[in-house]
């Protein structure tokens, strides 16, 4: 059903959509009004991070940590936490990542990042390594080839299990190059490419629904709040 | 006949690309307005979130981890709306957390168009329980395992989880029913598997965009009970939901109405690649057939 417009007097739905249509100016050629939106896009973006990141990580993180009378001036009512002498460890830190500012003392810095990365790699490394390294081999193969249920063999997820396992083993046979891919291994390594292909294409798909939802997901914002159409 | 195939192949190499936009708006904005729309169930990979949500013990409280920003919300914002009025439907106190600076917005955007519209009855901190962001991203989702409250000592406003009394022996994450993050990127459904889901006895389920569909279904049905990618999962959802709830198609069935839209302009992406298609299979012809 089609309805009457009925305009939007909000200010925020209308910047909304001026900016929607600014951008969508970009698929007729390259113009001020894209040019402008893509601006205020990245620097109000820029901002929010900094704000958030500010509010959100340093201050509750670090100053309040530090300083606990700090949070009298932001939240007057919450009770005064204690002195945390541990948040000095990544203060130091961060502070050392500031020194690549300065060209002589740059080399400090690679301390804080040596210890994120190596904390980070020796944390993560295990759960890895079980969810998607060891899981993965079990979801492939060790679910049994035969499922029943109640004595009924059900062929259509024994078939399904079976295009998986077989899938997989042809697509690692593609990645081996120490072999010649000629005869029946050739013939494996092809069905391999298939089967990446299929996947690559499932891919494209998906991406492609994504982005087409994004399109109407504006497009509503457009006909609806703005318009009142919808 | 030669010259023939060449100039019709000639126009189609050379259809300028701003005909196929042209048209990719137009039957979007005409199937919006018609309110076209397309029958949908569940399938078996959607189905299972549904069927936990019913199947979970009287009060059995839901963790909704909303972790995604505004540029994801079109595709996900339907999930957080559908398993929110689900829970709300059946009686499960649902708490919202994110690992999204955003999150707080998207939380408030569920409660408003959802709960406050739709369940006008319903009570804070009985019937629902904002924890919104923190920092930390998977750190965060380790350190809630065994205590909320290391992380959370109060919700938003400020109500400290002890008097909260959605969460109601509540300690860590394994006392939820159900965790389900509606996941945007990093941080998000990967690194809840990863630290919450593929090391403790909790139920998992997800929702993702359509980009990141292919990285989480090799996670189905092991490592996660179920999964909704992008809006036609949640038009699945919400299907389920309607079927099993009738007072719900009156409610705010986003997906399903995005879906008519969604798949027109599938139609017309197709017939554009089989007009390129065939614009190479005339050239070809055409070179053929040329001395």
């Amino acid at each position: 059903m089609i309805a009457a417009f009925d305009l939007s007097g909000d200010l925020q739905v209308w910047i909304g959509a001026l900016l929607t249509l600014m951008v969508f100016s970009f698929l007729w050629r390259d113009n001020p009004f894209y040019k402008f939106a893509e601006h205020v896009f990245v620097g109000v973006s820029a901002a929010y991070w900094m704000v958030m990141g500010f509010w959100t990580t340093l201050w509750p993180a670090l100053v309040l940590k530090l300083f606990p009378a700090a949070g009298r001036w932001s939240s007057p009512e919450a009770p005064v936490g204690a002195w945390d002498p541990v948040a000095l460890i990544p203060a130091a830190l961060g502070l050392l990542m500031l020194a690549r500012l300065w060209p002589r003392l740059s080399w400090l810095g690679k301390w804080p990042t040596a210890f994120a990365l190596g904390t980070t790699a020796g944390y993560s490394l295990v759960r890895y390594l079980r969810s998607d390294f060891l899981y993965q081999i079990q979801a492939t193969i060790g679910t049994g080839l035969a499922p029943t249920a109640g004595g009924r063999w059900l062929w259509q997820e024994s078939l399904a299990q079976l295009l998986v396992l077989a899938g997989t083993v042809s697509g690692l046979v593609y990645f081996v190059n120490t072999r010649e891919q000629k005869g029946a291994y050739g013939r494996v390594a092809r069905w391999g490419l298939l089967v990446l292909m299929i996947t690559f294409g499932a891919s494209f798909g998906s991406a492609v629904m994504g982005r087409v939802a994004l399109l109407v997901g504006r497009f509503q914002e457009l006909l609806g709040p703005w318009l009142g159409i919808l | 006949m030669n010259l023939g195939y060449d100039r019709l192949a000639s126009r189609l190499e050379s259809l300028d690309r701003r005909w196929i936009f042209l048209v990719l708006a137009a039957v979007v904005v005409i199937s919006l307005l018609t309110g076209v729309s397309t029958p949908d169930r569940a399938t078996s990979v959607v189905q299972p979130i549904y069927d936990r949500i019913e199947n979970l013990p009287a009060g059995a409280p839901i963790l909704l981890s909303l972790d995604y920003s505004p540029s994801s919300a079109p595709e996900l914002e339907p999930m957080a709306d559908a398993l929110t009025q689900h829970a709300l439907l059946t009686g499960h106190p649902i708490c919202y957390m994110s690992l999204y600076p955003t999150g707080n917005n998207m939380i408030s955007r569920v409660e408003e168009r959802v709960i406050a519209r739709e369940f006008p009855q319903a009570v804070p901190a009985r019937d629902w329980v904002t924890l919104g962001f923190q920092v930390g991203g998977e750190m965060l989702i380790n350190s809630l395992r065994d205590s909320l409250t290391a992380r959370y000592p109060t919700d938003v406003s400020g109500r400290p989880l002890a008097a909260i009394p959605a969460l109601r022996g509540v300690r860590g994450l394994t006392d939820f029913g159900l965790i389900v993050s509606l996941s945007a990127g990093q941080p998000g459904l990967k690194e809840w598997i990863l630290y919450a889901g593929d090391v403790m006895d909790v139920p998992l389920a997800g929702g993702c965009t359509g980009v990141g569909a292919p990285q989480f279904f090799p996670y189905y049905p092991l490592q996660i009970l179920g999964l909704m990618s992008a809006l036609k999962g949640a038009a699945e959802y919400e299907a389920a939901l309607a079927r099993g709830h009738p007072e719900f198609t009156a409610a705010n069935r986003q997906a399903t109405r995005g879906m008519g839209p969604q798949s027109a302009a599938h139609v017309v992406i197709v017939a554009f690649i089989l007009l390129g298609n065939a614009g190479l299979l005339l050239r070809r012809c055409a070179n053929r057939r040329s001395p």
